[in-house]
């Protein structure tokens, strides 16, 4: 009975044996974390399914080989199996397994010891979790920090290159910025010891700058004036007249002459300050010319006084021997008759001479006033022609005149319009050489008449052209060619011709000739 | 002799192993030769009529050892198997024996393992006498006898490739090579069985 009991019993034994192997199997086999347990040296006694899925190994393939051979730290599996005596467990250390078809999966690894019923290792447990893509996304993550920090890195560099360059582009302003300054100073120097006063109105109408010269002339003190108005500043007696003469909206003015008082003659200049194509304001300079118009004066009144003085004994002269010429006092031999004409000659440029330097003076006292009436220039130009029929005859020059058909009518002074095309024709008879041609030709425009006179003389070098209207200018080709003349003709023209509200001008070529145009605002229509 | 006659030899012979033995030898085969391989020896058997019915069979039931002797005998026969593939045999069957992993209390040292040689010898069979006879570290080699284990000549190199194995299991190496100084079907008392290592 009790061997029946025992056999039973022993019967259920084996088959909880069985159910408990049939657990382990499927439970190890379904578990999908790689499993495998080894021996105490460390051999592979059995893998699960998951095992095999990740190392690609069967079970005979792998069952009692080292466990150190599927992975590639070999040494380290050595180590963690002699410490796991030590240390029970290890967990999530990473390794990497070699896989039967010889790739390389990175791995978690946790090993556990496997002990008796006596607390003896007799073998270890290990789990493999695959960690490929962890590892891939660090590594992804590694390339993209090393990608960044390279780009970072370059940027650094990029940084310090543009921080050099800045302190290089601060160094070179600095020195620009010191250049600037020493230029301001040195400018502020000249402005403040310039001997003439120097005013700067800005944009806005405004007293930018006044220099010590200008506080002196115009008996103002900087900060009177100084970033006011203009219209603040009129209340000051000087800068009413000033600005008075300067205009509203200050334009460029070249060397206007402007009377303060009897002791106080300016010459104010007014010129834009442009910077980059931007007009920042105006400058006004003062130039101090009561001495230089004084003595001007002075001159003028000695020439006008000696021309007077000398003129008298000089027409008495002319009478005396225009008496001699006719006869009134007896006959001349004809040696004695060369002397006169020559004597009476040279009286005559002696009297135009001095007549020149009367009108001069009266052109620069401003006495040169004229007597308005309608003139016919046409008429006067014809009678100057008649006048130089000798000497053109004379130098066999040939002279043509195109004239309008109807009356070319001005208003104006006769006489003095006469002199100033006179002293043209004078020029242009003079200085063309002997079988040259004269051109004049007389227009009638719009509002004007236009008078020019051409001729293929001597001409006048291009650097002597600014100074042609100057008085007592004579260019070197005219002294060269007549050493008569008193360098006043053009002047005196020009003095005319603008008086009567007109202008006058030049073209010119050494050895080539001259043409002298000038513009008179037309008179009355009349028919011929 | 052929092969009925053998059958009809080891028919008489008596003791009994473990049904998951029987159980591994046709998945070693399968394991070892493929799918076909285990048919054809399945076939065979069948034809024989000694086909044993080893998928019912409950793992750690005693079935008589003949089925298993028979098994190899057939296996041998059919798929032309000599010695070094009935080692490999033995040594599959190690692999994937479950007793061993029960045993493995007794894989950790050679001394361990031999001294635990006669227990794990009883988990497998019901007859015969294993007995560890020396360990010759420095030979590096071990001495195992067996006594009263007279299955047939074919079983003596599955149990040589067993040993092989097992002992690799212990024995941190590869190189594991034994052999059969004594046979009790070449006029020997006993099995002898040297197991050299490196």
């Amino acid at each position: 009975m009790n061997k029946e009991k025992t056999q039973q019993e022993l019967k259920e034994a084996r088959r909880d044996l069985e159910d408990l192997k049939n657990y382990i199997t499927q439970i190890t086999s379904f578990l999908p974390v790689a499993i495998c347990t080894t021996s105490a040296a460390g051999k592979i006694m059995e893998i699960n399914d998951a095992f095999k899925k990740l190392s690609g190994y069967k079970e005979l393939e792998i069952v009692g080989n080292s466990v150190r051979e599927i992975f590639q730290e070999k040494e380290k599996i050595r180590g963690i199996i002699e410490k796991q005596e030590a240390k029970e467990k290890v967990e999530n250390t990473e390794v990497t397994l070699l896989t039967k078809r010889g790739g390389k999966v990175p791995i978690k690894l946790s090993y556990r010891t496997r002990k008796d019923t006596n607390e003896e290792t007799i073998g270890y447990f290990l789990s493999l979790i695959d960690i490929t893509e962890k590892v891939e996304a660090e590594k992804k993550l590694k390339e993209k920090v090393e990608t960044r920090t390279t780009e970072l890195r370059h940027k650094i560099n990029e940084l310090e290159k543009t921080r050099e360059a800045l302190m290089n582009m601060l160094e070179d302003f600095e020195e620009e910025r010191r250049k600037v300054e020493e230029e301001k100073k040195k400018t502020e120097a000249i402005i403040t010891n310039f001997a003439d006063g120097v005013l700067m109105v800005n944009n806005q109408n405004k007293i930018a700058l006044i220099n010590p010269k200008a506080e002196e002339l115009l008996g103002v003190e900087t900060k009177e004036v100084k970033n006011k108005k203009i219209k603040k500043v009129n209340e000051v007696p000087y800068f009413e007249k000033i600005f008075a003469e300067l205009g509203k909206e200050i334009k460029a003015v070249f060397r206007k002459e402007i009377t303060m008082n009897e002791d106080l003659i300016l010459e104010v200049s007014a010129v834009p300050v442009v910077k980059e194509e931007k007009q920042l304001g105006i400058l006004v300079t003062l130039h101090d010319i009561t001495r230089e118009k004084r003595i001007q004066k002075m001159k003028t009144e000695f020439v006008s006084v000696a021309a007077h003085q000398l003129r008298t004994p000089l027409s008495a002269i002319k009478w005396t021997l225009e008496m001699l010429l006719e006869g009134d006092v007896g006959s001349l031999t004809e040696e004695q008759k060369k002397f006169v004409i020559k004597t009476f000659k040279s009286n005559e440029r002696m009297i135009s001479l001095i007549n020149d330097l009367l009108n001069v003076s009266r052109i620069e006292e401003g006495r040169y006033l004229y007597e308005r009436k309608t003139i016919d220039v046409k008429k006067i130009i014809k009678n100057l022609i008649e006048n130089h029929k000798e000497d053109l005859k004379r130098k066999d020059i040939n002279l043509i005149y195109k004239k309008p058909k109807r009356k070319t009518n001005i208003i104006g002074d006769k006489e003095k319009i006469r002199l100033a095309i006179q002293n043209l024709i004078d020029n242009a008879v003079k200085y063309t050489l002997e079988g040259g041609e004269i051109i004049i030709e007389l227009e009638e425009e719009e509002k004007n008449i236009k008078f020019s006179i051409q001729d293929d003389g001597i001409g006048i070098s291009e650097k002597q052209h600014p100074r042609i209207f100057s008085k007592f200018f004579r260019s070197k080709t005219a002294v060269r060619r007549e050493t008569e003349g008193s360098g006043l003709g053009l002047f005196i023209a020009k003095n005319i011709i603008e008086a009567h509200g007109g202008e006058i001008w030049f073209d010119s070529k050494e050895g080539e000739g001259s043409t002298f145009y000038f513009k008179l605002p037309l008179g009355e229509k009349e028919d011929n | 002799m052929n092969l009925k006659e053998e059958i009809k030899k080891i028919n008489k012979l008596e003791g009994k192993t473990k049904g998951i033995e029987i159980k591994n030898n046709f998945k070693c085969i399968e394991s070892l030769e493929g799918k076909k391989a285990r048919k054809k020896v399945e076939k065979k058997l069948d034809d024989l009529g000694v086909l044993p019915d080893y998928k019912n069979y409950k793992d750690f039931n005693w079935y008589s050892v003949k089925k298993d002797v028979i098994t190899l005998l057939v296996a041998k026969e059919v798929l032309g198997w000599k010695g070094e593939e009935l080692k490999e045999h033995g040594r599959c069957l190690v692999k994937l024996s479950f007793l061993q992993k029960i045993f493995v209390k007794y894989f950790v040292s050679l001394e361990k393992m031999l001294s635990g040689i006669k227990k794990i010898w009883k988990r497998y069979f019901n007859f015969g006498e294993i007995e560890l006879k020396e360990i010759n570290k420095k030979e590096k080699m071990v001495r195992i006898q067996i006594k009263d284990f007279d299955l047939h000549p074919i079983y003596c190199k599955v149990v040589l490739g067993y040993f092989e194995k097992s002992l690799a299991f212990v024995l941190d190496t590869k190189e594991i090579e034994g052999m059969e100084t004594k046979c009790t079907f070449r006029g020997d008392k006993l099995h002898e069985f040297i197991v050299k290592y490196e």
